[in-house]
């Protein structure tokens, strides 16, 4: 282990890997996290769920269980002010009104003593369903015109042809965030007909607006404090319980807690959207990209709520970080029974990503060039133009993220004597080492940072000095990765002092950013690093007319005045005379436009990051099993804050993507999910993990205090190309659905990919967008689980 | 209903609990977060699948959330037991907080438990036991790196 990760709860400033101040209460149990919490008088909430995925509601019966003793309150739709939430639009009904949508759908809410007598009354509740069809297919959903967005846009000249096309369609599964802390949170009244809802979120001033509207109280009434969060990964970003609990608590005016079991967990909450995407590269025969074609599907869910910039992410970055002249991309969202979908960790990006580095891994086949070099060859650069219109104005080092990606150590080879976890299968593997193949492949990504297409992007921060101590007050929500340790690390830096505390975070503050689309360090850290600013110039201005030197020469530094030539006056505390010095500051990212009617020059992104990676795995080819062996992933991150967390986020990010890639997979059958347990969701466990090199470059970002940028969602979108690129290497496949699960693996006999112009389809009645959505023949994107059909192997 | 409540009597952490009114089929998970108050031992799966409720019985690392608390005899030891009553870090501890990336850490008070066992057995571990040993315990935030490295080191004799 390089010694800059080791943790120090003394470090101070950027730069070093600070400790997170809450480090020891979590080794110790005691950091109380959300379902930990409890009230006196507390009661319990829960939950009654659809269990069809399409139904009209012809009788719903509370009475039986408003008779049970124990049961405090039962209510339903028709009890919600305004029945209708939603973070971006308001769509989806808080409590089912008369239909439900989907298997797991809420129908009524009740609050007992004891979660079980709450789950017994849930029983006594009477349910007629009138069952109806689900629409299942996200192809179907396009024909029949439920699309929520849809998007099309060109690029340079489209009708430029390549000398070499290679096309494909690839899919992606659903994915769930699986955090280990379950959603969970107390509602209480505060006593003056508001309420006051303590629970884990992502963004506390996104929640109250949302509860506010829809119990019809002014926001002022509903205070949302942050509490202990186990994970989020944009799975806290739309509400879950919050408003059930809110509703409750005002009716009984009592306490009432939730906390969502596992398997509740899974039913209620939203996952990563499945997508199928084709996509169509142009290249010269010396292997640069002219051109690329891509359609993209988003599979949104029942409601729209939050799906909207999960395409126009999708649609713009299906380029990858490349520089390509001409294009014509189209996608859309659209609506299913199969379960909610949203925001997950590389919104909308992922999946794109992975489609166009997949098609990529086949050009570089078809072209017989290797994978890393078509990709230098094509890399972006700053000053390069993004296909939706948009001047790459910041770094952009993907030439050189390609080459650092290939130099790290390489993984020791295979022994002959290699056993159990050291073979693909791990454990008891049936696996020999002369069955195992080992290759490796280069992958590059690109993400959009900060929300897009003119969502605020702006964060508040106070910061207060006061006997040589600053206390940092900021509502961004603390989700386990790591923001008030930079924070405070900045303060440290900016003001030249080492005492520095972060407070809790509650809608009563200033406005704070969601800790969203990895976006929270150069936004809420922007904010935290001005209001430290200008507490240092006014504390240096009292210092310089308290003490008469020139404001000019002064400076801080290792908690003392000092003249710039390094002299120190006095410590920071004895100089301050206990009187508190304070600022509030705004930090705003530049306005963003949606994709199409954009006016040259505005830009749809507010910036980009960029990663590389090289990825060794062993597979054996008969039983399909994959190890993946090692991975070295290089991304440019402006500035190293905590070299610690950011090797950790980036490692944790890529091995999500890792589970994507190989094993993560949320089915649903007839509208109806199967897997509701982490035995039958796997995720990856300490055998599936590889050792994963992190390196940075530091380009520091324009615009942003100390060049930070942030960087936490692009290596989950970074982990499935660079799996399946070492993959497809080892293997020969094509490999286009992921996960790739063994049978996947195993069965294939190895296919070139693709290549040819498709041809038109041949159903005439299909509306015009299908038409062009379906632009390969044989219809493969109706079968993503067979690998073995679709045009890749008719 | 009253027919399927119980008293129970457990030992943890040293002391004897007497517990009236439990359901009869409620996990020792349940009853030392919600009845005892000992929310350290975290709720997470409750399928045995992740090892975030694990604790001590006898010495030994189990899923709580799979463990009937009526059929529980001998002594259990929770996080709360285990870390120093000083406030201070067990080595163990002090190891997989300093190695690196610890993130949400909602795994970490099963990890350090199972840890504690693991390293009992594996003086001087390697990396692929550790992986191997401890594969019961899920993260989702880290890569296991630092974990991995904190539990190694903490093997050291
Ligand atoms: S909560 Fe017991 S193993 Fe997951
Ligand atoms: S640190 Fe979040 S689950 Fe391990």
């Amino acid at each position: 282990m390089r010694n800059d990760l080791r943790t120090d709860p003394g470090a101070v400033g950027i730069g070093t890997s600070r400790r997170r101040p809450d480090a020891a209460a979590k080794a110790r149990g005691e950091f109380e996290f959300a379902p930990d919490a409890a009230e006196p008088g507390m009661l319990w909430g829960a939950t009654l769920r659809s269990v069809h995925p399409h139904a009209r509601l012809v009788r719903v019966d509370l009475n039986p269980a408003k008779a049970m003793p124990g049961v405090h309150a039962v209510l339903g739709g028709w009890d919600v002010p305004d029945n209708r939430y939603g973070a971006i639009n308001r769509d989806t009904p808080v409590l089912a009104d008369d239909i439900v949508n989907y298997v797991g759908e809420p129908i009524a809410i009740v609050a007992a003593d004891d979660p079980e007598i709450a789950r017994r009354a849930l029983d006594a509740i009477v349910v007629e369903y009138e069952v109806l069809d689900p629409l299942i297919d996200m192809m179907r959903a396009l024909e029949d015109g439920h699309v929520y967005r849809h998007v099309d846009y060109t690029h340079g000249d489209p009708t430029v042809v390549g000398d070499v096309q290679v096309e494909g369609v690839y899919t992606t599964p659903r994915q769930d965030h699986s955090y280990l802390g379950l959603d969970s949170g107390i509602a209480k009244p505060d006593g003056r007909g508001g309420v006051i809802i303590t629970g884990a979120t992502q963004w506390v001033h996104s929640d109250r607006a949302q509860v506010a509207a829809s119990l019809g109280l002014p926001p002022e009434r509903v205070l949302v404090i942050n509490s202990g969060v186990g994970g989020s990964f944009g799975g806290r970003f739309v509400l879950s319980w919050q408003i059930h609990g809110a509703l409750l608590a005002l009716h009984t005016e009592r306490p009432v807690k939730f906390l969502y079991s596992r398997e509740e967990a899974f039913l209620a909450r939203y996952h990563r959207h499945p997508t199928r995407i084709w996509v169509r590269h142009h290249a010269t025969k010396d292997g640069k990209i002219v051109k690329i074609e891509g359609k993209v599907i988003h599979e949104d869910g029942p409601y729209s709520n939050t799906n909207g910039p999960g395409i126009g992410n999708g649609s713009s970055l299906l380029q990858g970080p490349y520089n390509i002249p001409n294009a014509h991309i189209e996608g859309w969202s659209v609506g299913t029974n199969n379960g909610m979908c949203g925001s997950l960790r590389g919104f909308g990006v992922v999946e794109p990503m992975y489609a166009s580095e997949s098609n990529l891994d086949a050009l570089a086949r078809a072209l017989g060039m290797d994978g890393a070099e078509l990709r230098r060859r094509n890399a972006m650069k700053e000053g390069d133009t993004w296909t939706f219109d948009q001047v790459m104005d910041s770094p952009a080092p993907v030439r050189e993220l390609i080459d650092a990606s290939g130099q790290g150590a390489q993984p020791a080879p295979l022994a002959d004597t290699a056993s159990g976890i050291g073979l693909p299968g791990g454990i008891a593997t049936p696996t020999r080492p002369r069955d195992v193949v080992r290759a490796t492949g280069t992958s590059s990504v690109a993400k959009n940072v900060c929300l897009s297409e003119g969502a605020p992007v702006n964060s508040t921060a106070l910061v207060t000095l006061r006997d040589g101590a600053a206390v940092i007050e900021c509502a961004a929500a603390e989700v386990g990765q790591g923001f008030k340790t930079i924070a405070e690390q900045i303060v440290q830096t900016t003001l030249g002092i080492s005492r520095v505390t972060i407070t809790g975070s509650d809608s009563g503050m200033a406005d704070g950013s969601t800790t969203d689309g990895q976006l929270q360090t150069m936004t809420s850290g922007g904010a935290v690093a001005m209001a430290a600013a200008t507490v240092k110039e006014r504390f240096l201005r009292f210092v310089s007319r308290e003490y008469g030197h020139d404001e000019k020469d002064l400076d801080i530094r290792d908690d003392h005045v000092v003249l710039k030539d390094g002299t120190r006056l006095m410590t920071v505390s004895d100089a301050g005379m206990h009187l508190v010095f304070q600022a509030t500051e705004r930090f705003a990212q530049r306005q963003t436009w949606e994709l199409e009617g954009r006016q040259p020059g505005q830009p749809m992104h507010v910036t980009f990051n960029f990663s590389a990676t090289r990825c060794t795995v062993d597979v054996d080819r008969e039983l399909g099993l994959v190890r993946v062996v090692h991975m070295n992933v290089v991304q440019d991150v402006g500035r190293t804050v905590n070299p610690a967390q950011a090797t950790g986020q980036i490692a944790g990010g890529v091995l999500m993507g890792l589970g994507l890639a190989l094993m993560e997979e949320f089915p649903y059958v007839d509208g109806v999910p199967t897997r509701r347990t982490w035995d039958e969701y796997l995720v990856p466990t300490m055998i599936d993990a590889p050792p994963i090199d992190v390196a940075f470059l530091e380009y520091p970002e324009p615009r942003i205090p100390y060049g930070m940028r942030g960087i936490a969602e692009l290596p989950h979108v970074q982990g499935p190309p660079a799996v399946m690129a070492a993959l497809r290497a080892a293997t020969g496949l094509p490999l286009p659905c992921i996960p790739a699960t063994p049978e996947k693996v195993a069965d294939l006999h190895p296919d070139p990919l693709p290549t040819g112009a498709p041809t038109a389809p041949s159903n005439k009645r299909i509306r015009e967008n299908v038409e062009s959505a379906r632009a390969v023949p044989g219809d493969p994107m109706h079968d993503p689980v067979s690998p073995r059909k679709g045009p890749w192997n008719p | 209903m009253d027919d399927e409540r119980i008293s129970l009597n457990l030992q943890v952490n040293g002391t004897a609990y007497h517990v009236d009114d439990a359901w009869y089929f409620e996990t020792l998970l349940s009853v030392l977060r919600y009845r005892l108050g000992l929310t350290g031992t975290k709720q997470s799966c409750e399928t045995g699948s992740c090892g975030a409720c694990t604790v001590l019985l006898d010495g030994r690392p189990i899923n709580s959330c799979v463990a009937l608390a009526a059929d529980v005899q001998g002594n259990v030891t929770t996080i709360e037991g285990y870390s120093p009553a000083d406030g201070s870090l067990t080595p163990l501890q002090e190891a997989l907080v300093a190695a690196g990336d610890v993130q949400c850490g909602y795994c970490l008070p099963g990890m350090v438990l199972a840890g504690s066992a693991f390293i009992a057995d594996h003086p001087n571990a390697t990396d692929d036991e550790v992986r191997e040993g401890m594969c019961g315990n899920l993260c989702r935030c880290t890569a296991y790196g630092s974990l991995i490295t904190g539990i190694r080191e903490a093997s050291k004799r």
